[in-house]
């Protein structure tokens, strides 16, 4: 009986370390995860958002960003390599037309075509409001290129996909 | 309280009441997670047809005999399916799609849309729907055409279709 509340209570500590180890050290998926809910929480902007708050934020999101990202559009036959560093003026004079604007991700599906390398399938729901009060909201499919640098997935480049072609 | 509606309400907690209740629990987890997905209408895309906060569920067996047809409501996914697309078929592969001062033409014959109420004066050139593709547009045709999202979707897109 003795030895086997002892199996026991090795069974639930054993299960106990598991679960603790996936929680304190999560995995790729999970960091590539994290670094879309970073994106996220960076570009939305809230209706009384102080402008030195929205700077830094605009400039911490290039931290997301490899040296050079290369952004696609087939809809609006846009395709264009970005230098990171050109990324926090573009994100602001976006920003300034909007006076509130949420991004959201959905449905994420996270492919690992090699070692260091992430390609991401994912919904983007942009919501919110422009300085004339008009409500905008665009739903868009994305694939996205992560590259693992320095221990931090990084965005190396976007594709807006038409799933309706005019 | 009669016996029946006593045991009915209040009943005994035993090894056949607990594999009636995951029963039913696997039961609609199945039904609702795959088979009839419930979503909410989100958008005037397709208004009147289909209103801005209403509520519906996303036949999934809808089109598993018989593909998409012209005027057929469908939901097209996008990268998953928590947030879908709502439109209407127009047009199949092959046919030649094009709008004339808000009227849709579909292979150079005009077509009748009851369910469209004061279209906006959309022109748009003819194209051809690609093959494994169909031609959707929302019903709400009130709107300039650039700032209604329509066009030709691969089939393999269309998940299902609004139950009613």
């Amino acid at each position: 009986m003795v030895a086997d509340k002892k199996w026991m209570l090795a069974a639930v500590a054993l299960a106990i370390g598991i679960l603790l180890f996936f929680i304190l050290s999560p995995g790729d998926a999970a960091r590539i995860k994290k670094q879309f809910e970073f994106l996220a929480t960076n570009i939305a902007k809230t209706p009384n958002e102080n402008k030195l708050i929205g700077a830094a934020n605009a400039k911490r999101i290039r931290s997301a960003f490899a040296e050079t990202i290369t952004i696609h559009a087939p809809a609006y036959d846009y395709a264009r390599d970005l230098a990171a560093s050109e990324l926090p003026a573009l994100v602001l004079s976006a920003r300034a037309s909007y006076a509130e604007l949420a991004l959201t991700f959905y449905d994420f599906s996270i492919d690992f075509p090699q070692e260091g390398l992430a390609d991401v399938r994912v919904t983007s729901r942009v919501r919110g409001r422009l300085l004339s009060g008009e409500a905008i909201e665009d739903i868009q499919e994305l694939h996205c290129r992560l590259r693992e640098i320095d221990d931090t997935w990084q965005f190396a480049a976007i594709e807006i996909v038409e799933v309706l072609e005019q | 309280m009669p016996i029946q509606w006593k045991t009915f309400f209040f009943p005994e907690i035993n090894r056949a009441f607990i594999f009636r209740l995951l029963a039913v629990a696997l039961s609609a987890a199945v039904l609702f997670g795959f088979v009839l997905i419930p979503f909410r209408i989100q958008g005037h895309s397709m208004a009147p047809t289909y209103q801005d906060g209403g509520f519906n569920f996303c036949n999934r067996l809808r089109f598993v005999f018989n593909g998409p047809q012209q005027h057929d409501v469908v939901a097209i996914r996008l990268a998953g399916q928590r947030i879908m697309l709502l439109k209407r078929v127009v047009a199949l592969e092959g046919d030649v799609v094009e709008f004339q001062t808000g009227r849709l033409f579909v292979n150079s014959r005009p077509v009748e849309e009851p369910y469209v109420h004061d279209p906006f004066a959309w022109n748009l050139p003819p194209r051809t729907v690609a093959r494994g593709h169909v031609y959707v547009v929302g019903d709400n045709r009130r709107v300039p055409m650039h700032i209604h999202q329509f066009g030709q979707t691969a089939i393999d897109r269309i998940i299902g279709g609004p139950l009613w």
